[in-house]
């Protein structure tokens, strides 16, 4: 077989189109660079201004200070009286090599907690931080935990680990107690809606990814992006058509009817095609062509924003910036108001390692 | 001295070559032209230092695979189904070569971002697995998990007569 693939991949890639990116990609990274200098005189500009001549001496070559970040200490997660979790992470988890690395829990507080072995599965938060959902290997599937009340709910679905191996997606209502678990290219590619206190399962249409769960019998939301456009469906409701590709969305707002999505933009003539443009729009899930949109304000400079998430109340909705350039600062959580576009920092997420933030939509 | 000194002559040379990649990675050559698009304005912005001593083509290879895991992680994009071309001939069977192309493409399309990498670096660049996993930022065993769930994936999505 693979003789006979190594041909067809070739015959195939023959197929490419013929192309001169060279001077165009030089214009592009002229542009990246003009852009940074001019963020580095700006700052320089700031820094006289406000610190006048006395800082000059200062701004000479030294040696860089590398800040090593403390060790944070993890205590084994007790059985009950835990607080909100924050941000959940897998130290030192690059990629998918994470076999074995134990996830750790951050409260709100500021405590850190290590789960057990059996919890080397994925993991998610709900998005009031009060539940975790993680699969267990010694129970074949995914388990609800209150972590105040130590209380534990097992799904009424048995799922090998192999199931979470491959491309997955876990969306959790807010309660934590009815979930969507999606896999792609895997052997089994489930689609499922459980509902963790009826103890039923609900097999889903192939392709779709969840987007956002309900509680009880609320709205359950998914998507399924086309070449340039997407789909939004609620069950029980007529899909949507988006006249864009996308898959950033937030979760259904507290009215239950309203969805949040990042703003891009498609131009043939630029390069790459499809360019976020800091926007961010709001629409209907069940009414094509209902949406507003606005200006995303009051990111750092080389921020964007990557992913939303829940709503913390009824006009602000949460939104993930990352840097621009990999590697520096670390990604950062805000709150958004989605009628003015005005953000507010929440709180920084752990760099050194896989993370989840409560209710992120990914 | 000019900043990009030996950098077009790098990508007149070798721009075809990623280019057959990054086509092979997306399935699709507007995807294919962005995607390297990108992946050069980075070789141009770290020219210097790559022209130095760095390896532009192993840097730029290693950018095209995480770039394209990143752009398409996890969702499905949905393409345009290819049409099976017209017979030369009418009455003649369809060109053997086309038909296999057609399926691989198709069957290329319904695997993950990572998958598709692990395919197109172990199969079409001969990669081993160790410079696979380097490449991709992954472990062995992923590689291996990885190639062994695309490879039985193409089996059952190819006609029999194609990969057994």
């Amino acid at each position: 077989m693979n003789r006979t693939l190594r041909e067809d991949l070739h015959a195939l890639a023959e197929q490419a189109p013929t192309v001169d990116l060279a001077a165009q990609a030089v214009r592009g990274a002229r542009r990246r660079r003009a852009a940074r200098r001019a963020v580095v005189a700006a700052a320089v500009t700031c820094l006289v201004a406000l610190g006048g001549g006395a800082i000059l001496p200062q701004v000479r070559p030294t040696p860089p200070i590398v800040l090593v970040p403390p060790e944070t200490k993890a205590l084994p997660l007790p059985a009950k009286g835990v607080g909100p979790v924050e941000q959940a992470f897998r130290p030192r988890c690059v990629g998918s090599s994470c076999t074995g690395s134990p996830w750790q829990i951050v409260t709100r507080q500021g405590d850190t907690y290590r789960l057990g072995k059996e919890a080397t599965g994925p993991l998610e938060v709900t998005a009031d931080g009060r539940r975790i959902a993680y699969y267990s290997s010694k129970h074949r599937g995914i388990v609800v935990r209150d972590l105040a009340s130590g209380k534990t709910w097992q799904a009424p679905l048995k799922q090998p680990a192999e199931d979470f191996v491959v491309e997955y997606a876990l969306r959790l209502s807010p309660n934590g107690l009815r979930f969507v678990v999606s896999g792609w290219g895997g052997r089994r590619e489930p689609n499922k809606l459980v509902d963790v206190e009826r103890g039923t399962v609900t097999n889903l249409k192939r392709g779709w990814w969840p987007v956002s769960v309900s509680d009880g019998s609320g709205p359950v939301v998914l998507a399924k992006p086309y070449d340039m456009t997407s789909q939004v469906w609620v069950l029980g409701h007529d899909p949507i058509t988006i006249r864009d590709f996308t898959y950033y969305y937030s979760s259904l707002a507290p009215d239950g009817q309203t969805l949040a999505r990042l703003g891009q933009t498609v131009d043939r003539d630029r390069r790459p095609m499809v360019q976020r443009d800091g926007s961010l729009v709001t629409f209907s899930a069940t009414q094509a062509d209902r949406e507003s949109r606005t200006s995303i304000s009051g990111l750092p400079e080389g921020f964007h924003p990557s992913r939303l998430g829940s709503w913390l109340n009824a006009t602000e909705v949460t939104l993930l910036a990352v840097p621009e350039s990999p590697g520096g600062t670390a990604p950062v959580v805000y709150a958004v108001d989605v009628r003015t576009g005005k953000s507010r920092e929440l709180f920084a997420v752990r760099k050194n390692g896989l993370n989840v933030v409560p209710g992120l939509v990914r | 001295m000019d900043r990009y000194e030996g950098f077009h002559e790098f990508v007149r040379t070798r721009q075809q070559s990623l280019m057959r990649t990054a086509y092979l990675l997306t399935g699709n050559p507007h995807l294919a032209e962005d995607l390297l698009q990108t992946v050069l304005t980075r070789v141009a912005s770290h020219w210097t230092k790559l022209a130095k001593g760095g390896n532009p083509e192993a840097y730029a290879r290693k950018a095209l695979v995480n770039q394209t895991i990143s752009w398409r992680r996890r969702k499905q994009v949905e393409l345009p189904a290819a049409e099976l071309p017209e017979p030369a001939e009418p009455g003649q069977p369809h060109d053997e070569a086309t038909v296999r192309r057609l399926v691989l493409r198709h069957a290329l399309a319904k695997l993950t971002p990572k998958q598709r990498a692990v395919i197109v670096l172990r199969f079409y660049e001969d990669r081993s697995e160790h410079e696979t996993a380097q490449l991709m930022g992954v472990s062995i065993g992923t590689v291996k998990s990885q190639t062994s769930y695309a490879l039985s994936k193409l089996r059952a999505l190819a006609p029999k007569e194609v990969y057994r």
